[in-house]
């Protein structure tokens, strides 16, 4: 009966994880812009590989393997903002137009204006 | 770090005997002797932990709410067809003084969802939004006042 509970809500984990997933496909190919995508990828990276990890740590039960996914878990949190900030600051830097892509906004003490793109 | 370093080998290890634990004790001891030379780690800084722990904890429950809340609010962006996005760079600074919280916090911008930190330059934060209504009070996020405590009592 524990088994049984432990595969119905492992799969239910995995299955909600599966549809973060499919969103961030969806998103990938529904915005136009590099910046865009990236925060529709994010989903995935952040959410919905949680919820395939819960779910597998479900289907695992107490033991190493177990912690070994959260240590997974860990360890793709730490890294994955990493990645993503080193593509985001690439683009910002390489795009001569960034201004024409988005609109930029300085939020600092001297004053809530906007402000041409100085990167 | 010394039991994270020891709770590591003994779970990649896969199995608890003596051997294992007294090697894993060893290497872990070796490490941060190492760390402690070369990386600025210290046993003062280790019990810092220990005090923070209560903290740390209320920070990363914050930041899976926010993580949750910010999945659901980018997924509406990409599924409604007629919600229009405008996406947003902004500039901010933060009262943030240690560069151990001033990265936890890119960190944690870029792990919620809808929001990546572009560059983080002297305490400037350079912040891509999906939408502006995601850079509202960016600048004072629980996030930056969970910070500040934690700077209080010693990042």
């Amino acid at each position: 009966m524990t088994e049984m509970i432990r595969f119905v809500i492992g799969t239910a984990f995995l299955l909600c994880g599966l549809v973060i997933f499919v969103i961030e496909i969806f998103g990938n190919y529904h915005f136009g812009y590099v910046l865009n995508r990236m925060q529709a990828a994010s989903i995935g990276d952040s959410f919905g590989i949680v919820l395939c990890l819960i779910g597998m740590m479900f289907y695992f039960g107490w033991s190493l393997a177990c912690l070994k996914l959260l240590f997974v878990e860990i360890f793709l949190w730490c890294s994955s903002p990493v990645s993503s900030h080193l593509v985001a600051k690439l683009e910002a830097e390489t795009n001569e137009h960034l201004d024409r892509e988005v609109r930029i906004k300085n939020l600092t003490a001297e004053g809530k204006e906007d402000d041409p793109c100085k990167s | 770090m010394f039991f994270f370093l020891f709770a590591l080998w003994i779970v990649f290890n896969g199995r608890v005997t003596a051997e294992t634990v007294l090697l894993g004790l060893l290497f872990a001891a070796a490490i941060f002797a190492f760390a402690c030379r070369f990386l600025n780690y210290s046993l003062a800084k280790e019990k810092k932990i220990f005090v923070l722990a209560p903290l740390l904890l209320r920070y990363l429950g914050v930041l899976l709410v926010e993580i949750i809340k910010a999945t659901f609010t980018a997924c509406r962006f990409i599924l409604s067809p007629t919600l229009p996005h405008d996406p947003l760079i902004c500039r901010f600074r933060t009262p943030l003084k240690s560069d151990t919280a001033r990265a936890v916090l890119a960190n944690s911008i870029t792990l919620t969802p809808g929001t990546i930190t572009v560059s983080l330059d002297d305490g400037l934060y350079t912040v891509h939004c999906l939408d502006k209504s995601l850079a509202e009070g960016i600048e004072d996020s629980r996030f930056v006042r969970l910070l500040q405590q934690i700077e209080e009592v010693g990042l």
